[in-house]
């Protein structure tokens, strides 16, 4: 009763009191991240209208695409086959991974880049206050993204015959625990090894995994070895691992509506959250300061990269700008993401006449999309304009290594492709170079023209998407006509 | 009977050790009601003493009491007489100044009627009145470190322990903090402060210590760090330099 009392009073200092903090600085993280990419003043209190306003259009847009694709999907139909079973389970597993991977990068945000946890530590609260606050606040950030992300598919299965989705609204609260939970003792474990930024760069690299994974799956299916397909069907068999009787299967029955998993699932999930509290509330401020402690080698990380005297001007320009790159979380985060969609295309765009094709624009579309990317971190990190204006450096020797900064290594990670390609194809081979290096300064162009055309972050994402389809159709008309 | 305690804050033996030592088996002890400033070059420990007496930072070995209460093993109680200023200050952009005020005296369970009324009384005090409803994030270098000691002073702690509180702030705002924390001390209150500014630690400390490569190499008045310096009626600075001077002769 007396827990029951604090819960609803909100006494200042107390866990519902810090998780109500949480929330509110949840709530005005995600209006600011909205923001910025409306290209909206930075200092607008709360929830603008605006911001609202684009959530629930993006909100009924969802909606509408889930009135259009669900229909066309096998998954959460009312039969109770085992074949459905598997299906719905690997829609819970990827959902769960993508879950993990959100609540792995909030928990690095709340316990290592937000930097307020000084304030919270210096003061009487007790140090699991703050943790069971933290982890509070992590599952609910996870679960608004996983609610606004899939209610409108639960919605659209109520109105079109697939009743059983509804399981999941329960069953998203009890996996955003888990995978909070989870996330919490990963990332503070892990940041104790490989520090924070690692820690958030694991995390974004697993859930692109798990998105190139579902973008290819059909195409992966095929490429995965018959021999391979065998040992795995046998951990489907009566009696082995995951076969009709496994208690693995319990999330996924759970989720497909069925009460008393579903009741066993919401029971696990709070004892996760439990233990994950249990387990670090004595050990929170010693890892926590080991984590912050860990990665003291990395704020140089330099890949041999050396600033000195007798460099050429514009590559003393270069080396400073990939030394700020290479040391900007982003970066090996976003390298590694294309990276990782370049080696699943070409794993995965099957063995027919159009397979170079397929990889020649995935080519296009990954490498422009880093020049963009690297183009903003550079614009963004400089902090010293200033200072180069007023250097003897004329601007066009400025922007000119500016430029070469952000698509050499853009170029870099493209140039294999169109290699590989041009070995069996040198028509194809030179129109993708082209294609690439085309699309890579058209995207440089377009992040440019922000700075002086100020344009919401979305419409220019909006531009570098439809630039990169032009580079595409381009080079598929060119290779028509000339291949 | 309880013996009542005239240490604010008591350091015994305390260490820590990063890559070299940071500190080195410091003893220190501040006295109710005074100012003690602790004065160092660039790493000698100043922060790390300080994050270590105000439990963010666990030492590696040695003991932290704030009035009398072993910090490590009681820190909600060691923890309720304290505020600590850190030299950035740590505020929520996105809160107004009179949110993050209320937040702050929450952290120390001050009731909220109470705290509005404070946050009210030592906004107008800072001179910030005129922009409590102001996200923090639009405040300048110095409204925000004002605003950080009006956090740290709402809960009205017994000892309030400031990293360089001046740096970054005009002479106008650097006075509003001066007579804050003497009206602080006035009222019985504790300071511990580190500050590079040595005319400030000369005008308004008690007691100076001294910390070189994580030890104490000098502590107590002016005077008495003059008589250890042997230099009479030399200043701060003067004296500073000499111990120091004369511990890097000593040690190398």
């Amino acid at each position: 009763m007396k827990l029951l009392a604090n819960l609803l009073s909100l006494r200042p200092g107390g866990a519902p009191w810090l998780m109500r903090h949480e929330l509110r600085l949840f709530a005005a993280d995600s209006a600011a991240a909205v923001s910025r990419a409306l290209q909206r003043a930075p200092n607008q209190r709360a929830m603008p209208a605006a911001v609202l306003g684009w959530m629930v259009a993006v909100y009924a847009v969802l909606h509408l695409a889930a009135w259009n694709i669900l229909p066309t999907l096998p998954f959460w139909r009312p039969t109770e086959s085992i074949s459905q079973r598997h299906l719905d389970g690997a829609v819970v597993a990827v959902l769960f991974i993508l879950m993990l991977s959100a609540a792995m990068l909030r928990c690095v945000h709340v316990m290592y880049s937000r930097s307020d946890l000084d304030l919270l530590l210096c003061s009487p609260v007790p140090g699991s206050t703050i943790l069971r606050a933290r982890l509070g606040g992590v599952v609910l950030g996870t679960l608004l993204l996983a609610l606004f992300l899939v209610t409108p598919v639960i919605h659209v299965g109520i109105l079109t015959g697939r009743p059983r989705l509804l399981a999941l609204y329960p069953g998203l609260v009890a996996m955003a625990m888990i995978s909070a939970s989870l996330g919490m003792m990963f990332v503070i474990q892990l940041a104790r090894l490989i520090g924070p930024r690692y820690t958030s760069l694991f995390a974004q690299v697993l859930g692109t995994v798990v998105i190139v994974w579902l973008c290819y799956m059909p195409q992966v299916q095929q490429a995965i070895p018959v021999a391979i397909k065998t040992s795995l069907s046998h951990l489907l068999d009566d009696g082995a691992m995951l076969g009709p009787a496994s208690p693995l299967w319990l999330p996924v029955q759970a989720l497909q509506g069925s009460p008393l998993p579903l009741l066993l699932f919401c029971l696990a999930a709070l004892g996760s959250a439990q233990l994950a509290a249990v387990l670090l509330q004595h050990s929170f401020l010693r890892l926590l300061q080991q984590g912050r402690n860990s990665p003291r080698g990395i704020a140089r990380l330099a890949f041999g990269m050396r600033l000195h005297f007798g460099h050429d001007l514009r590559w003393l320009l270069i080396y400073k700008e990939w030394l700020l790159l290479v040391r900007q979380p982003m970066f090996l985060g976003q390298i590694a993401a294309r990276f990782v969609w370049l080696v699943v295309a070409f794993a995965a765009a099957g063995t027919d006449s159009l397979r170079p094709l397929v990889i020649a624009a995935i080519a296009v579309y990954a490498t422009a999309g880093l020049a963009g990317i690297l183009t903003r971190l550079i614009e963004a990190g400089e902090a010293a304009w200033d200072l180069l204006s007023s250097s003897p450096l004329a601007p066009a020797t400025i922007s000119t290594a500016k430029r070469r900064a952000a698509l050499i290594p853009a170029l870099l990670l493209g140039v294999p492709t169109p290699l590989w390609l041009g070995i069996a194809n040198p028509t194809l081979g030179i129109l993708t170079a082209i294609a690439v290096a085309g699309a890579c300064d058209s995207v440089h162009r377009l992040n440019l023209a922000r700075r002086h055309l100020p344009a919401a972050q979305m419409v220019t994402s909006v531009r570098e998407v439809l630039s990169n389809g032009v580079w595409v159709l381009l080079l598929l008309i060119a290779y028509a006509i000339l291949g | 009977m309880s013996v009542p305690n005239n240490h604010a804050l008591e350091l015994c033996g305390l260490s820590k050790k990063f890559e070299q030592p940071a500190v080195n088996g410091l003893d220190l002890t501040v006295q109710r009601g005074e100012i003690y400033a602790l004065l160092g070059a660039n790493g000698a420990g100043k922060t790390t003493t300080l994050r270590m007496a105000t439990g963010l930072l666990l030492p590696d070995a040695g003991s932290v009491r704030i009035f009398g209460i072993d910090l490590h093993a009681q820190p909600q109680a060691a923890k309720q007489a304290l505020a600590y200023l850190p030299d950035e200050p740590l505020l929520y952009g996105k809160l107004t100044a009179l949110e993050y005020l209320v937040f702050m005296a929450g952290l120390w369970s001050v009731p909220s009627d109470q705290a509005a009324a404070s946050a009210a009384e030592l906004l107008a005090l800072l001179g910030l009145a005129a922009h409590a409803q102001q996200l923090t994030e639009t405040y300048s270098r110095g409204m925000k470190q004002k605003l950080a000691l009006a956090g740290a002073l709402i809960h009205q702690p017994s000892l309030i322990v400031l990293d360089e509180p001046l740096t970054g702030l005009d002479a106008h705002a650097a006075r509003q903090v001066k007579d804050l924390l003497q009206r602080h001390t006035a009222v019985g209150g504790t300071v511990l402060m580190t500050t590079h500014i040595l005319d400030v630690a000369e005008r308004m400390a008690d007691r100076i210590g001294i910390l070189q490569q994580g030890r104490l190499i000098g502590q107590g008045s002016l005077e008495q760090l003059r008589a250890r310096a042997q230099q009479r009626d030399a200043s701060l600075e003067d004296v500073f330099l000499r111990l120091t001077e004369r511990d890097n002769e000593t040690a190398g």
